[in-house]
C-alpha cells in the first residue's frame, strides 16, 4: 500500500509569491529538478525589491542585481510561472494537496504582447501600474525588465476599447478576456506572499496625510529611482525643488502600542534609512543635510555596523537619537519643522526640513491572512507564520513551508536564506522517487562552419523605448547591413521575445547564416537565450555576439541621443568584427561526484548533513574537536524557552546513527584541489596525525564561531563577573544562586562594536533579555539593570524586550566614549554609569556583574581555512559570501557554501535555517550529472612556451605546472578561465579559449577605425 | 562624570511609581518607556526646573520618589496629553504627574490654583472667580437685553437660566461673565441660529476646575457633581462642557 501512495505523490511544487524569495525558492527547485508552478498575485513578478532603487550595503542599483534572477526564473525549464493568480480553495494534504487557482484577466494575449508600449503610449489610463507616487509613470511597466515582459490592461477604465485593439500592431489586446479557474495537484506549499507596508495616515502628528513633502521610505525609494515618477531625479513633490535638507523619522508603525502599528520591529529599517541618506549624498549633492531620528541605531546584521560608521564617518549623516513629536508646516517658509529633545539634553530644538522620509515598517496584509486560514496554517499573535524555533521555515501544517517577511520582518539576505531553506524542506519532502520528469531541449547537431566563407546576420533590438526611445534602431541596423560580410540586417523589436527568436532561428537556416550579432542588452542576462537560438539553427552557440547596445549606451546616454547613435554603430562594428573571428568551441563536460563534505559538527554542520544524507546523499562531516555539538552544548534555552540541550542530543544521535553520514573527528584540514563536482580534501586526524583524503562535489562549510571573552570589567578576575553563557549555566545549575541577588547588572556589547571586534555580535540583546527573564522567574524582588549602546531586539524579540520592561529591567543605554566603569568593592562590583537622561551618574552596588560578550570569528581555522580553499575573508574573519545580498550562502568559489556563524553571528534558529539554504544551494549544483565548465579554459601553444614559470605562480588555484615535455600544462578540469595566465604570459603562448587574443584586438581594430 | 552619583544598593523600591501602577488600567504602561523622547519633544513645560516628561518618569523608575514628589515642575504640567498622544507605548506620564501633585500637602501647592480652587468652594456657581449665583444672572440677562435691543436680527434670541427640559446643558467659563461679557454673545448666537433648546444652569454654571488641576480629588468630585446634578434636576439629555 506505502508504495502505491509513493507513487501517487506529487512532485510539483506551488510557490506563492514571486518576490524575491519566490523566485530564489522557485529556481532552488527547478534546479533540483522539481516541477514549480509559481503564482503570483500582481501582473508582473519581482515584488517589492523591483520598486527600490538601490541595496545596502553595496549600494547597487536593485534591478541590475535582481535581473538576472528574474530573467533566468522566466527562462528555467522546471517553472511555469502564473501572474495575476490567487489560491481560491486547497484541499488534501502533505504529498497531495489539490489546489484551486484564480488567475484574473489581463486583457493581453502574453504570446504575442512585445512590450512595444503603443497601447501605454495612446491609452495610458487603461494600463495598469501601481507602483510609485505617479501612478503613470514613466513606462507603465512595473519596472523595466518586467517579467512577464508585457503590459495589463485595466478594461474598466478603458473608454475606447476598439481603438485599443486597433492600436497594438502584435493584436495581442483581448477585451473579452475573462477569469480563468484552474486546478493544480502539488506535493508541497512555499509561502512567500511577502508583506505590504505601514499606511501612517493614521498618525496626524507626523503630517503625511496632510503635507505631500513628507513621504514614505518606499516613496522616497521611488523618487531615487530611474524607473521612478520622476525618472531617478531628487525633487520634492510640493514644488519640484532638489531638497537641501531631509530628515528620516524612524519606527514609524513599528515598535508601537498605537492602533494599527506593529509592537515588533521591522528590522530591516533601520539599514534602509541609512542606505537613502547615504545615496541622497552620493548620487545627488554632498551638501545636502541629512538627519536621522532613531530610538535604537539597529545595524545587526553582516558587517552593517561597517556601513553605519560610513554613514557617520565618511558621509556625515546626522543620527540623533530622539523622537520627535510631530512634523508641522512652517507657515512662513513653506517647509517642515520638527522639534525634538537632543539625547543628553532637556532643551527642545526645532529644525525645519525640506522633506521627511518616514520609515514605516511591514505587516502582513489582509489577503496574505486569509490565505493562511484557506491553507489551514497557525499564524502568531503578529499574524505572521508561526514556525518552530528549530523548524524556522515549517508552519504549522506539513508540506506547507513559509520564507521571507510572511516568517517575521527580514531584509533581503536572510529572505534568499530562508527561500533557499523552504525550497529545501519542500524538495526533501519530495525525495522519494529519484526519477523525476526531466525535460531537457533536444538540438539538432551542429553543422560545421569552417570551411564556410563569413555570412553574418545582425539583429537590432528596440528594446521597447529602451534602444528605441533613444536611437533609430532601423537606421542601426541599416548601418549595419553596410558592413563586410553581413548578408543579413534587421531590426526586430524585442529580440528576446518568443516570436523573435523563431524568427532568428528561421533566418539563419534560409539565409545559411555561420555568424550573428545581436544589438540588444546585457549578455549576462539575455546570452543564453540566442545561443540557445542558434543551437536550434545547428550552429555552434559560441557563434554569437552581444553588443550591449542597451546598458552601454542607451541607457547612460539617454540625454544625447546623436551621440548614442554614433557609440551604437561603433559597438555594432565591434561585434561584427569580433564574431568574425569567433570559433566553434565545445563546453568542458565532467561527471559530478555527489559526495558531500560538511566542515564543522555544530548545530548548523550537523542540520546541514543530515539534510544532505536524507536526500540520499553521502556525507562525511569533520569536525575539528573530538565531538559533535559546537557552542550550542553551552546554550541551555532558547529565548522562546525551547530546550536547546534536549535538541542538541537528538541531533548528535540522529548525526551518528545515520547510515550515509561519516563522521571524522580530530580533523584538520591541510590540502584542496579541483573543481565542483571533483574535489579532493586532504586531513590529518588526531591524535597520530595519519593522513586522509576524501573526493566531493560539493563543500559545506559551517565551522561556526567562538564566544569571546575579552580582559575587561574584570572578566575572569572576580568571581562574581562571568559573561552570559556562564549566567545561563548558572540559572540553569544553581537556581538557589540566582534566588539570593539583589543587584545584577549587565553590560551590552563587551567585545563587540569596538576596533578590535567591529560588527554587532547580534545574539547578545536578545541573550541578555532571555536571561534577564530567566532571573526574574526565579527571583522578583532582584534590581536587574542592563547598560546598552543600542537595544537590538530585532523582529519578535522586541515583545521579549517589552516583556523584560514590564517586569521592572532598567535600561540604560550607555555611550561608546563613555563606558560604565567597574571596581571591585569586596565581594561586590560597583558599577558607574551616567545616565543621559538624568544627566548624572549611577553606581549601582552589584552582587553580580554579567558581560555580554558575543561572539567572535574563529581566526585561527578561518585564516587556515581561507587559504586552503582560497575564500576570501571579511575584516572580522567570517567567510565572505559571492554576493552579501542576494547569494548569502554561495561562497565566491564554486562548489563552496557557508552556514551559521561562519557567516556571521546569529541565532541557533536562524543557523538552522542556513543550513537548510546551504544543503538546498548544493543540492541544486548535485541536481546536474555532469558539470559544464563552460567552453572560457586557458590552452596552452606548447611551442611558444618558454618555461618561464610566470603563469605557474600567477595562477591562484595553482593549476598550471611544467609537464614532461617542458612547457606549461593546464588541467581543463580544474582551469577556473580567470584569465589572469594569458594576460601576463610573456610569449603569448597562453590564450583563453571564447576571449582569444585575435577577437579582442579585432574588436579594438574596429573602435578605432576611424582613428586610423 | 558630573555631579554626585546617585547610589543604588540593597533593594530600594520605587515606591511611588508601584503605587500609581496599581492605580491605572495596565498600569499606565508605566514601565514601558524606550527613552525615545517624544514625550519631552512635544511638551510645553521641558527644560523648566531642569526636567521634562521622560526624565520624570526616569526618576520614578529608579525610586527617586523624593525628588520626583518635591520638584515644582509638576505644577507647570499643563495636563494637555500631547506626551501620551505620540508615546509609542502609550505611558500615562499625565497620571503620574498628577499623583505627583495630589502627594503635595495642600497648603504647599500653588497659591494660584488652590486659591482658585477655593474660590470655586465658596458657593454652588463653583467658579474660579468667586461669582455668585446672582452675579451671573444678572450679567447674562443685562447683556442678551442690551444685544436683542442693539441688533435687531437677534431680537428673539435666548440666553435661558434653569430652563427645565433643555436638550442641552451648557457651562461658561467664569472669566466671560466677569470681566468680558460681550464675549458671552457669539455662542448665543450661534446656537440661536442652530436652533438649539439649551440652558445655563444657576448653579454649576461654572466650566472651569481648578480643583483638578489642583489634585484635590474630593473637591474636584464635589464641583463635578454639583454641575451634573443641576444638569440633571434640569432633565437636560447633554452635557456640552465648554472648557
Amino acid at each position: 500500500m506505502q508504495d502505491q501512495n509513493m507513487l501517487k505523490q506529487n512532485h510539483t511544487v506551488l510557490v506563492i509569491g514571486g518576490g524575491v524569495a519566490g523566485i530564489r525558492a522557485a529556481m532552488d527547485l527547478a534546479e533540483s529538478k522539481r516541477d514549480v508552478v509559481l503564482i503570483d498575485k500582481a501582473y508582473s513578478i519581482g515584488g517589492l525589491m523591483t520598486q527600490l532603487d538601490r541595496t545596502f550595503p553595496t549600494n547597487n542599483c536593485d534591478l541590475c542585481t535582481l535581473s538576472p534572477n528574474l530573467s533566468e526564473s522566466g527562462r528555467q525549464l522546471h517553472i511555469e510561472l502564473m501572474a495575476m493568480t490567487q489560491v481560491a480553495e486547497v484541499q488534501g494534504e502533505a504529498g497531495n494537496f489539490k489546489l484551486k487557482l484564480i488567475t484574473e484577466p489581463r486583457f493581453i494575449d502574453l504570446e504575442k504582447c512585445t512590450a512595444c508600449g503603443d497601447c501605454f503610449n495612446k491609452y495610458p489610463e487603461c494600463v495598469r501600474f501601481t507602483p510609485g507616487l505617479d501612478h503613470r509613470a514613466p513606462t507603465c511597466m512595473r519596472y523595466p525588465q518586467a517579467i512577464p515582459h508585457a503590459f495589463s490592461i485595466d478594461i474598466e477604465k478603458c473608454k475606447d476599447i476598439d481603438g485599443l485593439v486597433k492600436v497594438c500592431k502584435a493584436d495581442a489586446i483581448l477585451p473579452e478576456d475573462t477569469q480563468k479557474v484552474q486546478e493544480v495537484d502539488v506535493g508541497a506549499i512555499v509561502l512567500a506572499p511577502g508583506a505590504e507596508v505601514f499606511d501612517p495616515g493614521k498618525l496626524d502628528s507626523l503630517g503625511y496625510a496632510t503635507n505631500p513633502d513628507v513621504v514614505t521610505s518606499l516613496e522616497y525609494e521611488r523618487i531615487l529611482s530611474a524607473s521612478g515618477p520622476t525618472q531617478g531625479e531628487l525633487v520634492r513633490p510640493s514644488d519640484g525643488k532638489q531638497p537641501d535638507k531631509i530628515a528620516w523619522i524612524q519606527c514609524v508603525g513599528s515598535r508601537s502600542l498605537h492602533e494599527g502599528a506593529a509592537s515588533y520591529c521591522s528590522s530591516a529599517c533601520c539599514m534602509f534609512a541609512l542606505k537613502e541618506a547615504i545615496v541622497t549624498k552620493e548620487r545627488f549633492q554632498d551638501s545636502i543635510e541629512t538627519a536621522i531620528f532613531y530610538m535604537d541605531m539597529r545595524t545587526f546584521g553582516k558587517d552593517y555596523e561597517l556601513y553605519l560608521n560610513r554613514a557617520k564617518n565618511d558621509f556625515d549623516i546626522r543620527l540623533s537619537r530622539s523622537r520627535p513629536h510631530s512634523v508641522l508646516r512652517n507657515p512662513e517658509t513653506a517647509s517642515l519643522s520638527i522639534t525634538y529633545t537632543p539625547d543628553d539634553s532637556n532643551t527642545n530644538v526645532t529644525e525645519d526640513f525640506d522633506m521627511v522620509v518616514l520609515s514605516t515598517g511591514f505587516k502582513v496584509s489582509q489577503d496574505v491572512q486569509d490565505l493562511a486560514v484557506k491553507l489551514g496554517i497557525e499564524l502568531n499573535e503578529h499574524h505572521f507564520a508561526k514556525t518552530d524555533s528549530f523548524s524556522p521555515v515549517a508552519t504549522s501544517k506539513s508540506g506547507i513551508y513559509v520564507c521571507g517577511m510572511f516568517e517575521s520582518p527580514k531584509d533581503i539576505p536572510e529572505t534568499m536564506v530562508q527561500a533557499s531553506a523552504a525550497a529545501f524542506c519542500a524538495s526533501k519532502d519530495l525525495s522519494v522517487t529519484a526519477e523525476l520528469s526531466e525535460s531537457v531541449e533536444e538540438f539538432p547537431p551542429e553543422r560545421d562552419v569552417s570551411q564556410e566563407p563569413l555570412r553574418i546576420g545582425v539583429f537590432v533590438c528596440d528594446c521597447g523605448l529602451n534602444i528605441g526611445g533613444v536611437i533609430d534602431a532601423k537606421g542601426l541596423a541599416d548601418y549595419a547591413g553596410t558592413l563586410p560580410d553581413v548578408i543579413v540586417s534587421e531590426m526586430i523589436g524585442h529580440g528576446c521575445s518568443r516570436e523573435s527568436l523563431v524568427h532568428i532561428e528561421n533566418t539563419i537556416i534560409e539565409k545559411n547564416l555561420n555568424r550573428v550579432v545581436i544589438g540588444g542588452c546585457s549578455p549576462r542576462t539575455h546570452e543564453t537565450k540566442f545561443q540557445d537560438a542558434l543551437r536550434r539553427a545547428g550552429l555552434n552557440k559560441y557563434l554569437v555576439e552581444i553588443a550591449n547596445i542597451r546598458d552601454q549606451d542607451t541607457w547612460v546616454h539617454f540625454d544625447h541621443p546623436d551621440d548614442a547613435f554614433i557609440k551604437a554603430k561603433e559597438l555594432i562594428r565591434m561585434a561584427t568584427i569580433s564574431v568574425a573571428l569567433s570559433r566553434p568551441l565545445t563546453d568542458n563536460i565532467f561527471p559530478m561526484n555527489k559526495d558531500v563534505l560538511v566542515v564543522g559538527g555544530g548545530v548548523t554542520g550537523m542540520n546541514a548533513a543530515l539534510g544532505m544524507a536524507d536526500m540520499g546523499f553521502k556525507v562525511y562531516l569533520a569536525e575539528r574537536s573530538g565531538e559533535l555539538g559546537g557552542v550550542a552544548k553551552k546554550i541551555h534555552k532558547t529565548i522562546e524557552g525551547d530546550d536547546v540541550q534536549a535538541y542538541v542530543k537528538d541531533l548528535i544521535n540522529k548525526t551518528m546513527q545515520h547510515d550515509r553520514i561519516e563522521v571524522i573527528n580530530n580533523a584538520f584540514i591541510v590540502d584542496h584541489t579541483g573543481m565542483p563536482g571533483m574535489f579532493k580534501t586532504g586531513f590529518q586526524i588526531a591524535p597520530q596525525m595519519f593522513y586522509r583524503q576524501i573526493e566531493h562535489g560539493v563543500t559545506i562549510l559551517a565551522t561556526g564561531a567562538l564566544p569571546n571573552k575579552p580582559e575587561e570589567y574584570l572578566l575572569g578576575e572576580h568571581k562574581n563577573v562571568m559573561t552570559q553563557l556562564d549566567m545561563d549555566a548558572m540559572i540553569e545549575n544553581h537556581p538557589d544562586e540566582i534566588k539570593g541577588l539583589t543587584n545584577i547588572v549587565m553590560i551590552q556589547c563587551v567585545g563587540s562594536r569596538c576596533p578590535e571586534n567591529p560588527n554587532c555580535s547580534r545574539i547578545c540583546c536578545q541573550s541578555a533579555i532571555k536571561n534577564a527573564l530567566r532571573i526574574r522567574e526565579l527571583n522578583s524582588t532582584a534590581k536587574i539593570f542592563i547598560l546598552y549602546r543600542d537595544m537590538r531586539t530585532y523582529g519578535f524579540y522586541e515583545d521579549y524586550y517589552k516583556k523584560a520592561r514590564e517586569l521592572g529591567v532598567i535600561f540604560v543605554r550607555y555611550g561608546a566614549d563613555e563606558p560604565p566603569e567597574v571596581q571591585a568593592v569586596g565581594e561586590q562590583l560597583k558599577v558607574t554609569f551616567y545616565d543621559s537622561i538624568l544627566r548624572r551618574n549611577v553606581s549601582v552596588y552589584s552582587d553580580c556583574l554579567c558581560l555580554s560578550t558575543g561572539l567572535i570569528a574563529d581566526e585561527e581555522s578561518s585564516e587556515d581555512l581561507g587559504r586552503i580553499f582560497h575564500i576570501p575573508k571579511t575584516i572580522d574573519n567570517y567567510f565572505l559570501e559571492d554576493h552579501i545580498k542576494l547569494r548569502p550562502i554561495d561562497l565566491s568559489v564554486p562548489g563552496f557554501f557557508v552556514a551559521g556563524t561562519a557567516h556571521a553571528p546569529k541565532t541557533i534558529r536562524e543557523c538552522i535555517a542556513q543550513a537548510q539554504a546551504a544543503a538546498s544551494r548544493a543540492h541544486s549544483m548535485l541536481g546536474r550529472d555532469t558539470l559544464n565548465l563552460g567552453a572560457a579554459i586557458a590552452r596552452v601553444e606548447g611551442e611558444k612556451c618558454a618555461a618561464c614559470l610566470i603563469c605557474v605562480r600567477a595562477c591562484p588555484f595553482s593549476i598550471p605546472f611544467i609537464n614532461e615535455d617542458g612547457y606549461s600544462e593546464i588541467d581543463p578540469a580544474k582551469c577556473h578561465g580567470c584569465g589572469i595566465c594569458a594576460a601576463v604570459c610573456p610569449a603569448k603562448a597562453i590564450q583563453l579559449m571564447q576571449y582569444e587574443d585575435d577577437q579582442i584586438m579585432a574588436k579594438l581594430t574596429g573602435l578605432l577605425e576611424r582613428v586610423n | 562624570m558630573p555631579g554626585e552619583p546617585i547610589i543604588i544598593e540593597a533593594k530600594k523600591k520605587s515606591d511611588f511609581l508601584d503605587k500609581v501602577k496599581e492605580l491605572l488600567p495596565e498600569g499606565g504602561n508605566l514601565n514601558l518607556c524606550l527613552t525615545c523622547g517624544a514625550c519631552s519633544s512635544g511638551c510645553p513645560a521641558t527644560g523648566l526646573e531642569d526636567m521634562d516628561p521622560r526624565k520624570f518618569l526616569r526618576m520614578a523608575a529608579l525610586g527617586m520618589d523624593e525628588e520626583i514628589l518635591s520638584t515644582p515642575w509638576v505644577w507647570m504640567c499643563t495636563m494637555c496629553q500631547r506626551c501620551i498622544y505620540v508615546c509609542p507605548m502609550k505611558i500615562d506620564i499625565p497620571q503620574l504627574v498628577y499623583n505627583a501633585r495630589a502627594s503635595w500637602p495642600r497648603e504647599e501647592r500653588p497659591k494660584g490654583i488652590r486659591g482658585s480652587c477655593d474660590m470655586a468652594l465658596r458657593n454652588d456657581s463653583c467658579s474660579a472667580m468667586g461669582t455668585a449665583e446672582d452675579d451671573f444672572r444678572f450679567v447674562v440677562e443685562d447683556v442678551l437685553e442690551e444685544y436683542q435691543e442693539a441688533q435687531p436680527e437677534f431680537k428673539e434670541m435666548q440666553a435661558p437660566i434653569d430652563k427645565q427640559g433643555a436638550e442641552f446643558f451648557l457651562n461658561q467659563n467664569s472669566r466671560e461673565p466677569v470681566t468680558e461679557p460681550d464675549e458671552l454673545v457669539p455662542l448665543w448666537k450661534i446656537l440661536h441660529l442652530a436652533g438649539v433648546d439649551w440652558t445655563y444652569g444657576s448653579k454649576g454654571w461654572a466650566a472651569e476646575n481648578y480643583c483638578m488641576f489642583l489634585a484635590d480629588d474630593q473637591a474636584w468630585e464635589h464641583i463635578t457633581r454639583t454641575s451634573a446634578k443641576q444638569a440633571d434636576d434640569l432633565g437636560c439629555k447633554t452635557f456640552l462642557n465648554t472648557e
